[in-house]
């Protein structure tokens, strides 16, 4: 501990803390260690199942991983891979297009109170555990249709688990576009729809993009809901009424075969790589354009 | 008074094919670069007063409409108006003329139902919900709040500019053409009206070799002068100012106030404002409001100097606000 500094007088030197300034500081460091320690705990997972995936899934990834179709004892994820991004695409397309115009009405055109009770209504939907939507999917699009397990199925189940966030993140995106742009815009002469268009659309795109990008991530991480409708194959599925194989189903058959059967444990920890791979993918994606909307926003909100 | 095609605030189609001779010129003269001729650009149907517009060298104080004899037309008449948030009166039995071509300053302390007042008279009221408005506001002899009356029309006949300046995300070009591309004007009179109202504006000769870059890189001044610009290119036969240069500094103030000048040529200019110097320098006409009652309005000149009312007197000297 450093010792005054007699050339000065009390209380001027300014390098020398006693007493209550003293414990002061002592917290402060304290604090700051245990918030380093939280940090640590929260990236050491990330981290450590990486590294425990990419061990067991890269060594024997190769080309014909992604190509082939996975047959018996051996083969690669080729078909789940495709079906993964056809029941993604499907639910995307679904979700995107019905949460945003409900978005939008929330936001735009419904009367306070319509708005306040769709927006309770998107956080209950969005709480709805996943394995019950997929329960109420097989019931109505695979035992109800006579479908039997479909991809379809999938998509619109998937879908549906999707739209709340989609619609929750338009909703805020709208709801947040500056006030005066909006009166700016009306007193021009313009009418919701154009002042929507012409103006929030941009303001509020970075947002709903990321809405929408959260929302894949969700959905690409679902499982219950996809065995319970889309069911398994796997084979490339050739139209949409046929089952289909994904990657979360992969890790669900496999994952406890015996070591006997090792190809088919490896199989697992590869769609696992690949659906992390994905995953950040789609974070980095969504920030890039984001960043690039708001630098043309640069200002709008100072 | 019957309206002209373009003051017609009802008329909802396009306008049909044989075009009122009167509206001619107008529309000729729009479309010519700028018309600071002087020339009454509008199709009223009474001709314009013999009374010249005064010139801007002239003193707000020294307005040559002495009278009210020689007053031009008015083109806004506030009779009775009211306004209420619940049982709360923001405005009471507001009686008021906006002639053309003049500028009228509305004074007050805050809160005293300035800035209400001039939102009732493009409909904005409608947008902040809760309001209640009673009495009648005309557009030239048309009441707006009318059954027929498009709120979309009126709105483009009476501009407003915020206290804020709010462009949009977009271009310096595409904020000025905003308006114009609500109508899908052709991209010729896109073109000719975005630079003519630019010109007007005085921001042509500093953003002509850019008029790409984005709006959101301006000035706060250049801003407040674009959203002026953008109010402009749909032809509006008043303007209103909300505040306009509360949020600039003072040399970007001065650009805004010989703006004014330059657009009580054409235009009647309605300017809100806290602050009575610019009151005195900019407005022909100055109306005082207190507590959401009309005090006095009167010459700028004499409001200031010979007030009638004692409550004006205190305001403007300062006493009170």
């Amino acid at each position: 501990m450093a010792v005054a500094n007699p050339t000065l007088a009390f209380g001027e030197d300014l390098s020398y803390a006693r007493g209550r300034l003293l414990v002061r500081l002592g917290v402060d460091r304290v604090i700051g260690w245990v918030l380093l320690l939280a940090f640590v705990i929260v990236l050491f997972p990330l981290v450590d199942m990486l590294g425990w995936i990419a061990e067991r899934a890269l060594p024997t990834f190769t080309w014909a991983t992604l190509a082939d179709n996975q047959i018996g004892t051996g083969g690669g994820l080729h078909s789940m891979i495709l079906g993964t991004l056809l029941i993604l695409g499907l639910s995307t397309g679904i979700a995107t297009a019905i949460g945003v115009l409900a978005g939008l009405y929330t936001a735009e055109f419904a009367p306070r109170r319509v708005a306040e009770v769709g927006r309770l209504g998107g956080y209950l939907l969005a709480g709805v555990p996943a394995i019950v939507l997929g329960y109420f999917g097989f019931y109505l699009l695979v035992l109800y249709t006579g479908w039997n397990y479909n991809t379809l199925a999938g998509g619109i189940t998937l879908g549906i688990f999707m739209v709340p966030f989609i619609f929750r993140t338009t909703d805020l995106a709208f709801t947040n576009v500056p006030h005066d742009q909006k009166e700016a815009a009306l007193a021009m002469g313009s009418s919701r729809w154009q002042y929507l268009y012409r103006v929030a659309f941009p303001i509020a795109m970075p947002t709903m993009l990321s809405g929408v990008f959260l929302a894949m991530a969700l959905g690409l991480g679902e499982t219950a809901p996809l065995l319970l409708t889309a069911g398994w194959s796997n084979t490339v599925p050739t139209n949409l009424l046929e089952p289909t194989g994904y990657l979360t189903g992969c890790i669900w058959n496999f994952y406890d075969f015996p070591s006997t059967f090792g190809h088919y444990q490896t199989l697992a920890f590869q769609a696992a790589f690949l659906l992390i791979v994905i995953v950040v993918i789609l974070n980095v994606s969504v920030q890039v354009i984001a960043e690039h909307y708001r630098r043309k926003l640069r200002g709008l909100f100072a | 008074m019957t309206a002209a095609l373009e003051d017609e605030l009802s008329y909802l189609p396009r306008p049909p094919l044989p075009i009122p001779a009167s509206a001619k010129p107008r529309d000729a003269e729009d479309l010519g670069k700028s018309s600071f001729s002087g020339v009454h650009p509008m199709s009223s149907p009474s001709p314009p007063s013999p009374t010249a517009p005064p010139s801007p060298s002239l003193g707000a104080g020294s307005s040559p409409w002495a009278s009210p004899a020689t007053r031009p037309p008015s083109v806004i008449t506030v009779r009775e108006l009211w306004v209420w948030a619940g049982k709360k009166a923001i405005l009471s039995d507001i009686n008021l003329d906006f002639a053309e071509r003049e500028v009228t300053a509305i004074i007050g302390p805050s809160g005293c139902g300035k800035t209400t007042l001039i939102r009732t008279l493009n409909r904005m009221t409608e947008v902040s919900p809760g309001l209640k408005v009673r009495g009648s506001i005309q557009y030239k002899g048309q009441d707006i709040y009318g059954r027929a009356v498009n709120p979309v029309l009126l709105r483009q006949r009476v501009g407003m500019v915020f206290q804020r300046p709010t462009v949009f995300p977009l271009s310096v070009f595409e904020n000025v053409a905003f308006g114009l591309r609500l109508n899908r004007e052709s991209r010729d009179v896109v073109e000719t009206k975005v630079v003519d109202s630019l010109k007007r504006a005085g921001l042509y000769e500093e953003l002509k070799d850019n008029l790409h870059r984005s709006a959101l890189t301006l000035s706060g001044g250049q801003q407040q002068r674009l959203c002026i610009a953008r109010a402009l290119a749909v032809n509006p036969r008043v303007l209103l100012l909300d505040e306009p240069t509360s949020s600039l500094d003072p040399s970007a103030t001065q650009k805004v106030e010989d703006l004014l000048f330059e657009l009580k040529r054409e235009y009647a200019v309605i300017i809100v404002t806290h602050n009575m110097q610019q009151a005195a320098r900019v407005a022909d006409r100055t109306a005082f409001l207190y507590q959401g009652k009309l005090i006095e309005v009167d010459e700028t000149k004499r409001l200031f100097e010979n007030p009638r009312e004692k409550l004006t007197e205190s305001y403007v000297t300062g006493r009170f606000g």
